[in-house]
């Protein structure tokens, strides 16, 4: 399980924001916590792989995708804000994700 | 002395399906008259609604085989493009349908050769398939064993596609594969989605329709292609009129692999990808394809064209 250490929602805030920003081609400041990516942003499924390809690589997290996506399945996020939490709940307890309620 | 490496270039295109941006008109028109003259062909040589692909800028056609018409006019439109900035490919490939504009990249065939083997293939599969419900569906986010054990219990469901490390198609008969894909999402795909389009190219299903397919060819005038083909079905070089036949053939009725076929070709030290045709989808793909290359999409084109990386007509003759 990674060491959460302060900063490191700041971190992962300023990744999530980044990339659909240069993915959707929408400016930084007009992107929030509430932006619905599929909605707002016409993005899909890959990009949420995208992202947590690049966290697994980050963090060096031992988790798999369909861990990952059963929780998904379950927790749907479709927001940035909601995708935010969902990867420092990945970051926090990788493959053992399955087991939060 | 350091041996010079020579980076490689390929020209990729999309199938009907892909996702457009809906800035595709503004950007081609921007650039060149190619795809007004193309449309203006188009319309004198198959049943293509003019109106249609004018208002559809975002893709959404109702039609299948206008959606396909529209998707290769694209292709051949950026192709033109492509070789008047005097970039020169080493390669082209085709995501299943996307093969025909890849051949007229290639000059394995006309513009017009293009439209009417588009227009028999898709009579062909019509007739194939009639009276029968299938789907296609794709899965990502599981790896390639799960989702052979999940297609395993209904022999008509069949991979007719790997995408990259993370996404596949299947297809079969509707009820099968909307079935798998609902057990797919409960074993943990990140994405399990039935597609719009109902019939189950690349699979056995199509055996009919290769055949009737290989007839309509047969009376087509097919050049050797200026740049090699590569083959989605095995990753083969193609070089000749007789293996680009093969190929049309094949493509019909045979699983391919993208995947694959992209490695094949940054293999061969190919960095440069130019996607020829709407949307971003196989930039999207490769994402997930490992090696050390770009993809350059019709958004990125004013880059490509601007870049230093990519080898022009000129240095190809000087090597």
């Amino acid at each position: 399980m990674a060491n959460i250490e302060i900063g490191i929602r700041d971190e992962v805030r300023n990744v999530v924001y980044e990339f659909f920003s240069e993915e959707c081609e929408v400016p930084r400041n007009e992107l929030s916590n509430t932006t619905n990516v599929i909605k707002d942003l016409e993005g899909d499924s890959l990009m949420f792989l995208e992202l947590l390809e690049i966290f697994k690589k980050k963090y060096k997290l031992n988790v798999e995708l369909k861990t990952v996506g059963k929780y998904v399945v379950k927790h749907p996020a479709e927001t940035i804000g909601a995708i935010i939490d969902m990867t420092m709940l990945i970051i926090e307890h990788e493959n053992n994700i399955a087991n939060l309620d | 002395m350091p041996e010079l490496k020579r980076s490689k270039t390929a020209a990729i295109f999309p199938a009907f399906g892909c996702r457009y941006r809906g800035n595709e008109q503004e950007i081609l028109n921007g650039l060149s008259g190619d795809l007004r003259d193309m449309l203006s062909r188009a319309c004198k040589s198959v049943d293509i609604n003019m109106h249609e692909f004018l208002s559809r800028a975002g893709g959404d056609f109702k039609d299948e085989l206008q959606s396909q018409y529209a998707v290769y006019l694209y292709g051949c439109a950026v192709s033109n493009i492509v070789k008047r900035y005097g970039i020169h490919t080493d390669y082209a490939a085709g995501y299943s349908m996307g093969l025909y504009a890849a051949l007229y990249h290639a000059e394995s065939i006309t513009f017009e050769q293009g439209l009417d083997l588009i227009t028999a293939a898709a009579a062909a599969i019509r007739r194939a398939t009639a009276g029968l419900e299938f789907g296609l569906g794709v899965i990502s986010g599981l790896v390639r064993d799960d989702v052979r054990a999940l297609i395993a219990t209904h022999h008509d469901l069949e991979i007719i596609n790997i995408n990259n490390r993370h996404s596949v198609l299947i297809s079969g008969y509707l009820k099968h594969v909307r079935e798998v894909l609902s057990r797919a999402k409960s074993e943990g795909a990140l994405n399990a989605t039935l597609l719009t389009f109902n019939s189950p190219y690349h699979s056995r299903f199509m055996n009919g329709a290769a055949r009737e397919f290989r007839d309509c060819c047969a009376g087509v005038r097919i050049y050797d292609p200026l740049c090699r083909i590569i083959s989605t079905v095995d990753q083969r070089e193609i070089s000749s009129a007789e293996g680009v036949l093969s190929d049309l053939v094949d493509n019909i009725n045979h699983n391919i692999n993208w995947l694959a076929t992209m490695e094949r070709m940054i293999s061969t030290g190919t960095d440069v990808f130019i996607e020829c045709g709407p949307g971003k989808s196989l930039r999207n793909i490769a994402k997930f394809i490992d090696g050390d290359f770009v993809v350059y999409h019709l958004n990125k084109i004013n880059e490509l064209f601007s870049s230093r990386g990519v080898c022009t007509s000129a240095d190809a003759v000087n090597q």
